[in-house]
């Protein structure tokens, strides 16, 4: 047996570029071929009444989408599966994204533009709620993480809250030699001030009345009756102070960009087990009362 | 070339130092929390590239941060010059600066000790609340199992169990809805709404399509397509009812009424009853053919011929009657109009049956009786022969005379002239035998004269045959089209004479039934045209055997229905005996 040399494409092409350009558009071209293939199945088709999900096209139609809706869901489970020998998730999640897109396309033609108070039309917008929930989860995948990136610079989330312990115990000790109301401007920063919350807080990574914010008025109107070391002091305080609010600041931008990055998910995957849940009901019912 | 001896400082537990030497050389030397750092501080709150030593133009050397500031002696600055002594703090570490012990060896001592050790757990800071949407009370499992149980529940078991178990159904029984609504796709057609929310009158078999026996539990008489079995079998095979009457497409969805429902088969029916002899059909407007127009022979027979056949196209009703004279515009004569004439119009003889649809059969008495009127003495104007039997009319006009003669006048005739004179004379046997002789011989002459010359053979074919007298079949046509549906009601906007063109026809043989191109001056197939009706197959014909607009079949041609079969005059029957 002679050896066979082989390049593996997979490990010598450079994968650069998101999830969206993967294999050079591959999904998309898949997913524009199957939608037009779809309306113009729908153009060209004479249906015998009128276009709805019990004609051939509709029961095909009907096939297509839930094949792909059970497909699109198997992403949620592979993506768990980390020993997956061909784990291959940009291609997974590029195919997640633009067949789902397809999916309006399909399902609507499959509805042929029937709705009605009903369990089929259940079915078909909690799949529309799903998908929309996806758009706004593609627009946080492309835009966040430079974001997220870009605020950290070098910092993890950890340093900064060690960086801002830190900070904390060399303002303690400036504060030490300055009027009390500064001391405890500095200690209420300390201990009040709270990085991330509950979910609005979270998501505007904002706190009212942020206790650093507070100190930082506090030591500048403080320092304007001070003179000779005590203003020096009072200086330094606010500097440390300043690098304490930045980095306040940084962080809970950390927290609301991870937050507005996952949030969405918290729709898309409950309707998605939602919509399994339709789909069959959708189905079973169709053909119990056939 | 810098050259520094790194002193790392720890201290045990009574806060006594030790320290732990090393040169590090280089044109300069990097501090930060990077690997690449001449002199790494291994601690998260130090930056990459916290701050460098370096020799500036006048050979002094500086330490400038490079991130953050430093805190020389208790102030911050941006760079401060490497000189013994110095103590610098950088972040959790303070760098201490002694002088050189061995100038050939280093240039100077740097001190480093961590001063600010991490804290034991990161968890003790309180200010670290809840940092990611799960922390803050979001949850992904729970709306998920909770919406997927309650879907499936509702939409999917709960109905199953109510079409299945008696006992859910009986539970369910008076609530304001049933469990399987849900299902419904859409709205049923009215006739099937009324029993609509029982969706086990149709979908009596779960995962079975809808039965054609259900359908025909209620929908006993409906046909098939065509008549001979063998043919509907070849052309619709199994076909199911439902598979065109697809129900919850709306209160009027049930009917389907597009043109490819028959273009399907009829645009090459060949194929599908090989034995055929139709023509192809696709559209109304394009190749359809002539109408056949449905021609009663003598016996009664209908024959369908085509009106482009227009030699063999002639009415044969045996009624004479030119549409022309009665159509005069002068009027025609009439003996009880004021000034002895009347205008007639086609509605004075064509009158709607109560459908609307076709017209009342034609008769004597209604419409020509006022006219033409049966009196056979002109002396005793009241007295008329029966219309319909020459044989009764033969035995009026004997008893008539026979009884004039006998000297019995009948109670209706009040007019006393010689006639009645004559009678007066004697009732001996052969006078009786007499009179009787006069009367046949008077009842003859007034009997050629009416039936053969005055009245009946003004309309009828009259003859004469082993001396009685013969009058000919009358079978007026009704019924032309019966392959199609043609409702008068429809068309009330157009005059009569739109279609139907009499006014000049001077013989009953003459068909004024409008042909094909006639009706396309004001209907379209199936495409739209420009001022003209829109009209598919259906507009004109049924599918099914039986519908009211499949219109009539040589089996159900009935003769006195006006609406299904061909009119024959009520008298004709008789007379051909």
């Amino acid at each position: 047996m002679t050896p066979v040399m082989r390049f593996d494409h997979h490990h010598t092409r450079m994968r650069h570029g998101t999830f969206l350009e993967y294999k050079k558009f591959r999904y998309l071209k898949l997913a524009t071929l199957v939608s037009v293939a779809s309306i113009a199945a729908y153009v060209f088709h004479k249906p015998p009444v009128t276009p709805y999900g019990g004609t051939w096209l509709g029961y095909t139609l009907g096939t297509i989408g839930a094949l792909l809706i059970l497909m699109l869901l198997w992403f949620g489970v592979r993506k768990r599966q980390y020993s997956a020998a061909d784990a291959n998730l940009q291609g997974w999640l590029s195919a997640h994204v633009y067949l789902g897109v397809s999916l309006i396309i399909i399902a609507t033609l499959h509805t042929g533009f029937e709705v009605g108070w009903n369990v089929h039309t259940l079915a078909y917008v909690l799949m529309l709620g799903v998908i929309f929930s996806g758009f706004y989860g593609i627009y946080s995948y492309v835009r966040f993480p430079s974001m997220i990136t870009g605020n950290m610079a070098e910092d993890s989330f950890d340093s900064i809250m060690l960086k801002i312990s830190t900070l904390d115990s060399e303002a303690r000790k400036i504060a030490m030699r300055l009027p009390d109301h500064l001391v405890l401007a500095v200690q209420a920063a300390a201990q009040g001030t709270i990085i991330g919350g509950g979910l609005f807080t979270q998501v505007t990574g904002r706190q009212r009345n942020c206790p650093t914010t507070a100190a930082l008025t506090i030591i500048q109107k403080g320092g304007a009756d001070l003179k000779g070391d005590a203003a020096k002091h009072n200086h330094e305080l606010y500097s440390v102070m300043l690098q304490r609010k930045r980095l306040v600041d940084r962080a809970r931008a950390d927290i609301s960009y991870r937050a507005r990055m996952s949030i969405w998910l918290f729709f898309h995957v409950p309707l998605s087990i939602a919509l399994l849940a339709a789909l069959a009901a959708h189905i079973v019912s169709v053909f119990f009362y056939w | 070339m810098i050259r520094c001896l790194l002193a790392i400082v720890t201290r045990n537990k009574r806060g006594e130092p030790s320290s732990e030497q090393r040169l590090v050389t280089g044109t300069e030397l990097r501090l930060g929390r990077g690997a690449e750092s001449k002199i790494h501080l291994n601690d998260p709150r130090v930056a990459l590239n916290a701050a460098v030593i370096k020799a500036a133009e006048d050979g002094r050397l500086y330490l400038e941060a490079l991130s953050g500031n430093l805190n020389v002696d208790g102030k911050f600055e941006k760079t401060t010059k490497v000189k013994p002594g110095v103590r610098i703090g950088l972040g959790p570490y303070e760098v201490a600066i002694e002088p050189s012990k061995n100038q050939n060896e280093h240039d100077f001592i740097l001190n480093l000790e961590l001063v600010e050790p991490l804290p034991e757990s990161l968890k003790e800071e309180g200010q670290r609340a809840r940092v990611t949407l799960s922390a803050a009370g979001l949850s992904k499992r729970w709306p998920a199992l909770i919406m997927f149980f309650v879907i499936l529940g509702g939409f999917l078991v709960w109905p199953i169990l109510h079409a299945t178990q008696p006992g859910v159904k009986t539970a369910a029984k008076n609530l304001s809805f049933a469990p399987d609504e849900s299902w419904d796709p859409g709205k049923l057609a009215h006739p099937h709404q009324g029993f609509g929310k029982d969706c086990a009158k149709c979908h009596d078999q779960p995962f079975v399509q809808v039965r054609d026996s259900t359908c025909e539990s209620c929908h006993k008489t409906i046909g098939g397509h065509v008549e001979t079995k063998t043919v509907q079998k070849a052309a619709f095979g199994e076909a199911r009812c439902a598979e065109c009457h697809r129900d919850h497409k709306g209160p009027l969805g049930l009917i389907r009424t597009d043109t490819r429902l028959c273009t399907d088969c009829h645009s090459n029916v060949k194929a599908h009853a090989p034995s055929t002899s139709m023509v192809n059909i696709r559209d109304f407007a394009t190749d359809h053919p002539h109408f056949k127009l449905a021609l009663l022979d003598q016996t009664g027979k209908a024959t369908r011929i085509l009106q482009s056949e227009k030699a063999r196209l002639k009415e044969k009703s045996g009624l004479k009657f030119p549409h022309d004279a009665h159509l005069d515009k002068k009027g025609v004569k009439s003996p009880t109009a004021p000034n002895g004439r009347v205008v007639l119009e086609c509605k004075n003889c064509h009158t709607p049956d109560a459908a609307g649809v076709r017209f009342e059969p034609i008769k004597m008495d209604k419409h020509c009786a006022d006219c033409h009127r049966l009196e056979f003495e002109p002396a005793v104007t009241t007295r008329t022969v029966p219309h319909g039997d020459p044989k009764l009319a033969m035995t009026t006009l004997r008893e008539f005379y026979a009884s004039i003669a006998l000297g019995e006048t009948p109670i209706d005739v009040t007019t006393v002239d010689g006639l009645l004179r004559r009678t007066n004379e004697s009732k001996s046997e052969v006078a009786r035998k007499k009179a009787m002789e006069w009367a046949n011989q008077k009842a003859d002459k007034i009997a050629a004269d009416l039936i053969e010359d005055r009245s009946c053979a003004t309309c009828h074919t009259v003859s004469k045959q082993a001396g009685e007298y013969q009058i000919a079949p009358v079978r007026i046509t009704n019924y032309w089209m019966v392959k199609a549906k043609f409702e008068h009601f429809a068309h009330k906007t157009a005059k009569c004479v739109d279609c139907h063109e009499v006014e000049k026809s001077k013989t009953s043989e003459d068909i004024a039934i409008p042909d094909i191109d006639s009706c396309r001056t004001c209907h379209a197939g199936q495409e739209p045209a420009k001022n003209k009706v829109t009209s598919t197959c259906e507009s004109c014909h049924g599918f099914h055997l039986g519908s009211p607009k499949r219109g009539a079949t040589a089996a159900n041609q009935v003769e006195g229905d006006p609406h299904r079969g061909i009119q024959v005059a009520a008298h004709a029957g008789r007379a051909a005996k």
